[in-house]
Formats: structure tokens, sequence, C-alpha cells
């Protein structure tokens, strides 16, 4: 995990995290619902990029972004940057001081519907995986 | 007589949306009201007997100061509470129960899911604004409805489309 990896170009084939931090985004037979792919009002959704990280890398990020908000880390979803692409969206590395890896999803309509029609098609590409018991 | 007309009513179409002004109507509508608290209750009809109220304000509570996802989220609002709630009872009696979840807008949720490309999502927003996005299999469907305290048809008969009774 280096800061030079923010300066790398995103590419389609590159796999993004989004950190799953309430059980009630997970649904039971284990796939993630629409709701934590909606993004702010801001209009943009914050995803960690795998690209030079150890999966140990991945969880220990999810890690910090849980204790920042003093919660628990149910696991991740993870999906291609390809997915976002095909919806017309756009991401942009961000990186922060804490996740290099940092990105944004970007190109959101600011119309709720929309939002909702293309969070309902994203999640069917999603892969959840739980966070593994000996997470740091 | 009349309560078992009532709740008849209430079962098939959901609400009694009349407001007529005699006697009889009055007390009509005071029985569709009672019986419908009560087949609430019920595990078979209601949304009280599943837990789903439960749910709603078990997420309620717990999103209602900001950042509760670490990303930055928007708190959930009283106001938001109040029309999701309002959302679930007006669903018809004997509706599939919903799963409750949350946006990072402070939206609150409602899922109907039977697959990844069969379901319906329903947000609910500050303002009792409903929208709602489903997969129908090879079909979508989705829409923007002010939220007056009666179910929108459309998203009753999705419902209806994932879950046929």
């Amino acid at each position: 995990m280096t800061a030079a990896v923010g300066k790398l170009p995103v590419t389609e084939d590159e796999w993004l995290a989004r950190y799953i931090l309430r059980r009630d985004h997970v649904r039971p037979d284990g796939t993630v619902k629409p709701d934590p792919f909606i993004p702010y009002k801001r209009v943009e959704l914050s995803v960690t990029r795998h690209i030079d990280l150890e999966e140990a890398d991945i969880w220990k990020i999810g890690q910090t972004v849980a204790n920042k908000r003093a919660s628990l880390l149910h696991g991740r979803a993870d999906a291609r940057v390809a997915v976002f692409l095909g919806q017309r969206l756009r991401v942009a590395a961000a990186p922060l001081i804490d996740d290099p890896n940092h990105a944004n999803v970007l190109g959101w309509p600011p119309d709720k519907q929309r939002q909702k029609e293309i969070a309902v098609e994203i999640v069917k590409e999603v892969h959840y995986k739980e966070k593994p018991a000996a997470t740091p | 007589m009349i309560r078992e007309m009532a709740a008849s009513l209430l079962i098939s179409t959901g609400t009694v949306s009349s407001r007529g002004v005699s006697d009889a109507a009055l007390y009509v509508e005071a029985m569709a009201g009672e019986g419908r608290r009560r087949l609430q209750e019920s595990y078979s009809f209601g949304m009280i007997g599943k837990g789903v109220f439960d749910e709603l304000c078990r997420i309620f509570e717990d999103c209602r100061t900001p950042n509760w996802d670490g990303y930055g989220a928007e708190a959930v609002s009283d106001e938001t509470y109040r029309w999701a709630y309002r959302f679930l009872e007006a669903l018809p009696l004997g509706t599939r129960a919903p799963s409750v979840g949350v946006e990072a807008d402070g939206h609150l949720t409602f899922e109907w899911y039977r697959s990844r490309s069969s379901l319906l999502s329903v947000s609910v927003s500050p303002e009792g604004v409903l929208y709602y996005a489903a997969l129908l299999g090879s079909s979508k469907r989705s829409g923007t409805e002010a939220f007056f305290g009666e179910m929108p048809a459309d998203i009753v008969s999705i419902i209806h489309r994932l879950f046929p009774s």
C-alpha cells in the first residue's frame, strides 16, 4: 500500500470494495442490497481500489473506516470498475491520508429514482465477502 | 356483520378510502380502523406480528445521527421515520413482509426480494416521497410517487407480481 497508487489510472478490470457496516445491507442469502450503493447528496460513492493491496490490507482499511464510526465491519461488496462504467458512471482515484487506494464513483444523476435504477443493476454484479474472523 | 365486511374490504384493498359523514359511515370507518389494528397485530396478516415495525424502529434509532455509515451519511429524520411507518401501515393486509434498510442520503427503505433479478426496492424520503425501482426478470419498473397515506397501485401490483398469492 503506497501513496503512488493514487496516481495510477483506474482501469476497467480493477476491483473495488465498498465496505459494509450494517448487517441490514446484506440479505439472508449473502447478496447485497442496493442501499449501500446509493450515493450521498453530493452524488459520489466512496470505494477502495484493490490494486496493490493484499487481502489483509483491504480488510485493514475497512476496519479503519468502521473504527471512525465506532461501528462493526460486517464485510465488503466487491465489484469491477466495469460494472460502474456499464451504468455510465466513472471512477476516479481520490487518495486519502489513511487510504491511498480510496476512489470515488462519480457521474451519478441527481435524481433519486435514477440512482435507485442504477443501484439495483449494480448489485446484480456485486460479490459480497463477509469479514473473516481474524481481521486485525 | 359490518365489522366482518370492513375487515374483508381491508384485506382486499388495504384501506377504506371513502370518507362518509353519516353515522353509519363513521361507524364503519371506526370499526375498520379497529379491525385493521387487530389484523396488523396478527402474524398472518399484519406487519406488527411479523416484526417489521420493530425492525424499522431499530434502524431509525441506529441512524439518527449523521455519518452512521462511516462515509458521511445523512441522519434519518423523524419525518422520514413517520412516513416510513405510515407506508407500512398502508400496505394491504396479508402482504409479504419487506426487509427494512437505510440509505446514505437518510432515506429508509423497504425491499421485497426473490432473487438478484427479481426484486422491488422502495425508498421513503423526509418529504414523504416514494422512490422505487424493480427488476422483474427481463423487465424493469421504476417510479416516484408522493405518498399521502394510501399505497400507490403500481407498488402493490409489483409486490403481487413478485409474490403472487
